[in-house]
């Protein structure tokens, strides 16, 4: 069962709907078809995702439970890792789980186009629900 | 000791107007919410084992480029675009690619974002849907 919570920005209160995003099961068979793609599969020698790996941006996934977040685009890096990236209302989030780090390197890119990143614990959860919470509310 | 990686030097014969060329597999194409449109993801440009690979435009064609990789798209950046964000560019020929080359230094997320961007397609071949 979904239930509301309000959350206040600075300029408006914003309502978002807790539950499972309707997207879940197609971005959990886009990591399922990253896991499957061979080694060298960017053509510059990368190795294929590691079980970790997948079970990190799994788990990193399920545990989004704002049935308003947009659903994303979920891409392979380069050397090992996988980012996991969103657009919404002229902001953009970038999520990189780095491969063996137990990090996710974060990009956000606001509306005026100003960038901020950094980086945190993949077990920090609030970290992530917090960059969530930005780009649903700014 | 310092366990910091060689922080190669900028080949400055190779000129700011030289293009360079990534291969792209499928996977690294996008569809933007919010323009509809099929686009680069930043991932392009980043490499986490450190240096990014690239070749030297002037030094093959796109039919060698893609010999190995039918599947993949080819973009061109132009090295001042590395340049003006504090990489270099390195000449790093091996046996069955001499057109092969390097971007030195840790491409930042910001950076990989703004490359993507300027980045042209050479050849692109839209995912299916």
């Amino acid at each position: 069962m979904s239930h509301k919570h309000s959350r206040s920005s600075s300029s408006h209160d914003v309502t978002l709907r807790e539950g499972p995003p309707p997207w879940l099961s197609s971005a959990l068979a886009d990591i399922a078809r990253i896991a499957d793609l061979p080694p060298g599969w960017d053509g510059y020698g990368s190795p294929q995702l590691s079980v970790q790996e997948r079970e990190q941006a799994t788990q990193l996934l399920a545990s989004m439970t704002y049935s308003d977040l947009p659903a994303p685009n979920i891409v392979p890096v380069s050397g090992g890792g996988i980012q996991i990236e969103w657009q919404h209302c002229g902001r953009e989030l970038e999520l990189e789980i780095v491969v063996g780090a137990q990090e996710i390197i974060f990009l956000q890119v606001c509306e005026d186009g100003t960038t901020e990143e950094g980086s945190y614990s993949i077990a920090d959860v609030n970290q992530t629900r917090a960059l969530l919470d930005w780009l649903l509310v700014g | 000791m310092d366990d910091a990686p060689i922080r190669r030097v900028d080949d400055t014969t190779i000129p700011d107007s030289a293009g360079l060329w990534r291969r792209i597999p499928p996977s690294w194409i996008v569809l933007d919410k919010e323009t509809g449109e099929w686009r680069l993801s930043s991932v392009a440009f980043i490499d986490r084992r450190g240096e990014l690979s690239v070749e030297l435009a002037s030094l093959t064609t796109m039919e060698q480029s893609l010999a190995r990789y039918p599947e993949h798209r080819l973009t061109e950046v132009q090295a001042i675009v590395f340049r003006e964000r504090g990489y270099g560019v390195i000449p790093d020929p091996l046996p069955d690619n001499p057109a092969h080359a390097l971007v030195s230094g840790k491409i930042t997320k910001t950076h990989a974002r703004e490359i993507a961007r300027a980045a042209i397609w050479v050849i692109l071949r839209r995912p299916s849907a």
